[in-house]
This record gives structure tokens, C-alpha cells and sequence, in this order.
């Protein structure tokens, strides 16, 4: 009771305090957890390689292409109808030995969108291997175009059986600027009897962008794995969370975005910290979460750390966790309640600017590419302060257990009394 | 006095009525699911109605505590599920790893449990760690985070009633045994539900569960404030319950003191008069 009323009024001379600070604010009218209602269904593009390679004859006993072509039509037969998926193959024309020519050689078969079937799986049975170069950083780039640009979930699943042949770029560089442009962007990859260079260049890319990595060496189990990819993809559009890109700011919290309750995505550099602010009222508590993804190939131990701290630079709270080996990222999450004051509904004018920041530590070999920054996934949140310690319970009991033991000892001390003082009159009457 | 063996009948009952309330939102959840589940196709059947999992922890796959789900996957893949869990509760996530027969070099698998802030949960029970020979057809993982609490300080990251996260990766695999199917099998167990904890009882609760924010935030500006997210958990009472904090310890408290004057002062009479009680 005595320490419930102190911190009230502790907390009612601070929100005064910064009352003076902050006054005239006005509530948002965000709404979190209901987002934006206009959220775009999530959208898949398959993307085929018909390199000449896809000739040879040793997916299962028949040729790459005819492996892909049957897993093709399972995977377009068992399409949901709230699909939206596209169809793009690469390497298709025979350019012949024309590099120039050959590596630009990517069409789109079907747009993104609610699948016409019937149309996509003749556009797939028309196709022949050619003798087509592999232009796959091309074709990325092209796939990204294909699902537009409006926010929302978007998933490429490229199939292809060999490494991009057409230098100098580098598929997986590729691939990472494109996660990197802010919409979000995941490249699941097959590998259709992959032979080494493939298989590196094909886990590059799905690491890149937080996307899965299969080999596939016959139809049945390339049509199962795209079939298991899609219907992971396609989910109910309102249950699918779209981080809102944001820029924290390197240099403190003076000049740090401001944000709401939410989920963000940030990019963040070796050796950088990124800084936010969130305004807080007394009664809330405020929870942030930091997972930074590795995208690239780091040094062996590494930390992610998020820590909040006042306007003026005072630790409030603070989170680090360590990781180490292969893995695809590194979370740390805090909690901090700004004691309510009394009973009253804090006004706007009550908040104050909790800062966070966001660190790691990672290293890289030197032939790893710095920029862009990783991948941060920021977590907001605004709930009810919970109580900052334990409430004094001045030593007494609670429960059944409690009562039981208290009856029992006061039963068996009657009794014993009694007793005692029978055997006592007893002896008595005996004298 | 310390509170960590006792069980409250109230926290008994409230822990039965919990699991007859998870059982009917399962049973219900359960045609929901199926109906919409797309997985129609040739492709997986068998894994029709299998939760999948997601590859981040936004997209984790969503499951109830005591459910299992089997799965095929890609080795070196990385594999999130989430499912909410009570105080009192050990919970424990066990991974049953059926591995492809092609593998040309020892591989390492790991399974993570994390809190709803995204913090790492140590394993108190389970080996959440083993490497399997390439010659091994399986292994099995499990990691057994520390009891629930229905409370902590904010500055310490012990477990608390809220979200759950699984995660299961490959730690250690050779290159060319990257992208291989397997088939991955997660049980989640929770056992318990009752009063615990040196803040056992409802001297202090969590406010609002560990239960992470979903849909994409939104920058403020100077002066705009965000209102405070009301959060929901299945089985998740913070209300000032029936005899709560200090006043109900005074109450539990004074109750006993007159139990036991009442029961010593029955047990004398019986002592000393006993004739009188079995004329």
C-alpha cells in the first residue's frame, strides 16, 4: 500500500515534469494489429530455366525438361484458386554462341496473377531446351518487375539446373539488392541435378533474401517442393504482416524517426547503430524486438544488442544475445513500463520519447560485399505497464495449503492441550 | 512465506477450465483449418492438415501447445513455428529429424525456443543439439525451456505467459548436403499449469502477454502518441481476481488464524470431554 501510493506520486511529478516538456499532442490514429486493410494477396512468380542443359537425360530416367514439365503441371493442378502466380522462363531462343544476344534472353509466359491454367500449362508444354546461355541475374530482375511494385508478400521460386552464364554479375549480388529495394522480396530456389557451382550459387541467393535452398533430381520431388513453397506463399492476405520500411537514424536519438506500435524493416550496416525514438505514456509499457538476418557470409560469433535509453542518455533497459556458427539471424528483444499515475488516463501531453537503439557486432571476410546494410525487422509495441517489482506481502499466507496447515496445527495443539490437561486432572483425582 | 509448492485448488480448477477451453477452440479450429488449407494437390497429401512452417519468425508456422505437426523439408533450411503457452506450464518442443540417406558428411541440427520478445529461452531440460553420422536414418532434438512465470522484473528475460517460437536449423552441414529432403516431426508438450514461482499467486501478474505486435507499424509525428494495444491470449486472465495481491493475503491470512482457533478449540473440548462426543 505505502509503496503503491509513493511511486504514484513519484510517477505524477515526473509526468508533470514532461508534461511541460512535450504539451499540445494529439493520439494517432494508427491501429496496429489491424494494419492497413488494403493489404495486396501475396503473389508468387515462377521463374524456369530452358538452358540447353535442361536436355540432359538424367533427372529420374527421363531429361531435365520433361522432368520440370510434368512436375509443372502437378504444381499448376494443385495451384489454389487465390493464387496469384506468374510463369517467366529464361534462356529460351537459340541464340547459338551470341553471348550479347543469349543474355537477354528472359520472357514472361503468364502475368502475375489468378492463374488461367489451362493457358499456363500449354505455354509450358510449347517450350523446348534450347541452346541458351543462363542469364538468371537477368531474370531475377525481371521476375521483381513482374510482381510489381505495391507493398505486399512476393515470393520468386526459381527452378533452374545450372550457374548464371552470363558474367560479369553476380547472381547472389543481385538477388540481394532486390531484397534490399524495401518491398519485401523472397527467392526460394531447385536446383534440377545441381552440380557444385550451381548448388553455391543457388544457397547464395536463397540466403540473400531469407529464402529456402532444395535439389531436386526428378519430377515428383520438384513438384512436391514447389507445391509446399507455394502453399506456404499463399496465405490468407490479412494474416500476412508487411514490415513499413524505415530509416533509423546512425547518428542518435535526436534526429531518429518516431514510431508507432508496429513492424519495420531497416538495413543496417557493420558497426553501425541505428536509432529510434517512441513516444510513451505513463501506464505503458513499451516491448521492442530486433532480429537482424545474416544475408551474407559473416564471421563465426556475432551479437545482436537493443538497448532503451532516455532522451538525455540514460540506460533504461538492455538486451544482447550472442549467436555463433551458421544461422539466419540474431534476435534481442527488451521490455520497459513507464509506471501509470494513479488512476487517471494519461493525457498526450503525459508522453515522453523513449529512445532505442539497435547494435551489432558482425564481421565479414574482406571479399564479403558491406553494402547494403543486413536486414533488421523491427518490433514496437505499446501494451499495459505491468508492475516494475513485486508488491511487499508483509509475510502473510495466501491459499488452501496455507489455511490447511494453519487448521491442522491448531487441531492438534487443541487436541494435545486437551489431553494433557485430562492426564493432568486425572492424577490429580488419583492423589 | 514462500509459495513455490503450493497448488491452489482455484488455480487447479482455473488450469482444467483452461484446458477444456484450448480443447474446444481446437476441436473448432480444427474444420476451419481444413477447409482452408489448400494443399489439395498430388504433391503432399499426406501432409495435408500438417502445420507448415514459416522461415522467419513473422511467418511462423501457428500451433496449439500439445499438437504435433510432420513436415517435409530441405535440409539447411531454417523452420519457424510459434504456439502460445499459460504460467505454470513446462513446455518442451521435441524435433524428430527423419534425414535422407545421401548425405556424404556428418550434419549438426539445433532446435531454439524464443519468447515472445524474441529472446532466447536456455533449455532446462532436452539435448536441444546433435550431430548426425551420414550412415544415422534420424535424430531427435528437444529443448525444454524453464517454468512459465506469471510475472518477472521487465529487465530479466525468464519466461513468461505469451507467444512461443520453435525453431529448428542446421547448424553444421557440408555443402553438398545442402537442399536435401527431409522430414521433420515437432511435438509440443506442456505439462502443469498451477500456481508457481516465489511471485506465485495474484500479488503481481503480467499486464499483457508476451504476444508480439502484427501489421506493418507507422512513422508519428512530434506529438502524436500511439494508443496502448490491448492483448489477447487464450487462457489469459489479468483481471484483479477473487481475493487478490496484499489485502487478499490479509484476508487468506485472518481466515486461517480463525480456522485454527476454531479447530484448537474443537480439538480441546474433544480431548478433554470425549464422552460427551460418542454418547
Amino acid at each position: 500500500m505505502m509503496t503503491s501510493t509513493k511511486r504514484r506520486i513519484a510517477a505524477g511529478v515526473g509526468a508533470l515534469l514532461v508534461a511541460a516538456a512535450l504539451g499540445g499532442a494529439t493520439p494517432a490514429a494508427a491501429d496496429p494489429d489491424n494494419g492497413p486493410s488494403n493489404t495486396p494477396p501475396p503473389k508468387v512468380d515462377l521463374v524456369l530455366d530452358l538452358s540447353g542443359s535442361m536436355n540432359r537425360n538424367d533427372a529420374g530416367g527421363e531429361t531435365r525438361i520433361s522432368a520440370a514439365k510434368k512436375a509443372f503441371n502437378e504444381i499448376l493442378d494443385s495451384l489454389p484458386d487465390e493464387a496469384l502466380v506468374g510463369l517467366r522462363v529464361l534462356g529460351q531462343g537459340n541464340p547459338g554462341d551470341n553471348q550479347a544476344v543469349g543474355c537477354r534472353e528472359t520472357a514472361q509466359l503468364a502475368p502475375v496473377g489468378k492463374p488461367n491454367k489451362v493457358a499456363m500449362k500449354a505455354a509450358v508444354a510449347a517450350q523446348t531446351p534450347t541452346t541458351g546461355w543462363t542469364p538468371i541475374s537477368l531474370a531475377l530482375q525481371e521476375a521483381a518487375k513482374d510482381l510489381g511494385t505495391e507493398q505486399g508478400s512476393r515470393r520468386i521460386i526459381l527452378i533452374t539446373d545450372g550457374e548464371d552464364s552470363c558474367p560479369p554479375t553476380n547472381p547472389c549480388d543481385i538477388a540481394r539488392m532486390l531484397a534490399a529495394q524495401g518491398l519485401s522480396l523472397v527467392i526460394d530456389t531447385l536446383g534440377l541435378v545441381p552440380d557444385e557451382r550451381t548448388r553455391d550459387q543457388l544457397t547464395c541467393i536463397a540466403e540473400a533474401t531469407g529464402g529456402t535452398y532444395t535439389s531436386a533430381n526428378n519430377a515428383q520431388e520438384l513438384s512436391e517442393r514447389v507445391t509446399q513453397l507455394v502453399d506456404r506463399a499463399v496465405v490468407k492476405a490479412e494474416e500476412v504482416t508487411i514490415p513499413t520500411t524505415i530509416k533509423g537514424s546512425p547518428n542518435g536519438c535526436a534526429d531518429a524517426p518516431i514510431l508507432g506500435p508496429g513492424v519495420y524493416a531497416d538495413r543496417i550496416l557493420f558497426e553501425q547503430h541505428l536509432w529510434y525514438k517512441v513516444p510513451q505514456l505513463p501506464g505503458q509499457e513499451l516491448r521492442a524486438s530486433a532480429t537482424v538476418g545474416i544475408d551474407r557470409a559473416v564471421a563465426r560469433d556475432y551479437d545482436a544488442t537493443i538497448t532503451a535509453v532516455t532522451e538525455d542518455g540514460r540506460d533504461l533497459a538492455r538486451y544482447t544475445d550472442a549467436g555463433s556458427g551458421r544461422m539466419d539471424g540474431q534476435s534481442a528483444g527488451l521490455r520497459y513500463s513507464l509506471p501509470g499515475k494513479g488512476d487517471d488516463e494519461p493525457k498526450p501531453k503525459d508522453a515522453r520519447f523513449t529512445c532505442l537503439m539497435v547494435s551489432t557486432a558482425f564481421n565479414a571476410g574482406p571479399g564479403v560485399p558491406r553494402d547494403p546494410g543486413m536486414p533488421v525487422e523491427l518490433l514496437v509495441d505499446l501494451v499495459a505497464a505491468s508492475d516494475a517489482q513485486a508488491s511487499d506481502t508483509h509475510g502473510l499466507g495466501r491459499g488452501w495449503i496455507f489455511i490447511g496447515v494453519l487448521a491442522g496445527v491448531g487441531l492438534v495443539g487443541g487436541l494435545l492441550f486437551g489431553w494433557l490437561v485430562r492426564l493432568i486432572a486425572g492424577m490429580r483425582r488419583a492423589v | 512465506m514462500r509459495a513455490s509448492t503450493r497448488t491452489t485448488r482455484r488455480a487447479r480448477v482455473a488450469a482444467a477450465l483452461t484446458a477444456l477451453g484450448t480443447a474446444a477452440a481446437l476441436a473448432s479450429a480444427a474444420p476451419a483449418v481444413a477447409a482452408t488449407d489448400p494443399s489439395s494437390g498430388p504433391g503432399n497429401s499426406t501432409y495435408a492438415n500438417n502445420v507448415l512452417p514459416g522461415t522467419t519468425f513473422l511467418t511462423a508456422g501457428k500451433m496449439e501447445a500439445e499438437t504435433s505437426t510432420t513436415t517435409p523439408a530441405s535440409t539447411g533450411e531454417y523452420m519457424y513455428w510459434s504456439f502460445p503457452a499459460l504460467a505454470g506450464e513446462d513446455v518442451s518442443a521435441k524435433v524428430t529429424l527423419t534425414l535422407p540417406n545421401s548425405r556424404t558428411a556428418p550434419m549438426s541440427w539445433r532446435v531454439d525456443v524464443f519468447d515472445g520478445l524474441r529472446r532466447h529461452q536456455p533449455c532446462a531440460t532436452g539435448r536441444p543439439q546433435a550431430t548426425a553420422q551420414p550412415a544415422d536414418a534420424a535424430i531427435e532434438i528437444d529443448c525444454g525451456p524453464r517454468t512459465i512465470r506469471p510475472w518477472s522484473e521487465a529487465w530479466s528475460s525468464d519466461p513468461l505467459p505469451g507467444t512461443y517460437y520453435v525453431r529448428v536449423a542446421a547448424t553444421d552441414v557440408a555443402e553438398r548436403d545442402l537442399g536435401l529432403r527431409l522430414q521433420v516431426k515437432l511435438e509440443l508438450t506442456a505439462k502443469g499449469g498451477g500456481d508457481v514461482g516465489p511471485y506465485a499467486g495474484q500479488d503481481d501478474s503480467l499486464k499483457a502477454p508476451l504476444v508480439p505486435v502484427t501489421g506493418g507499424g507507422q512513422q508519428l509525428q512530434p506529438g502524436q502518441v500511439a494508443d496502448t494495444r490491448k492483448v489477447t491470449l487464450a487462457g489469459f486472465d489479468n483481471d484483479d481476481e477473487w481475493l487478490s495481491g496484499t489485502t487478499g493475503r490479509w484476508v487468506w491470512t485472518t481466515a486461517g488464524g480463525i480456522v485454527a482457533m476454531l479447530l484448537g478449540v474443537g480439538g480441546y473440548l474433544f480431548a478433554r470431554h470425549p464422552r460427551r462426543w460418542f454418547r
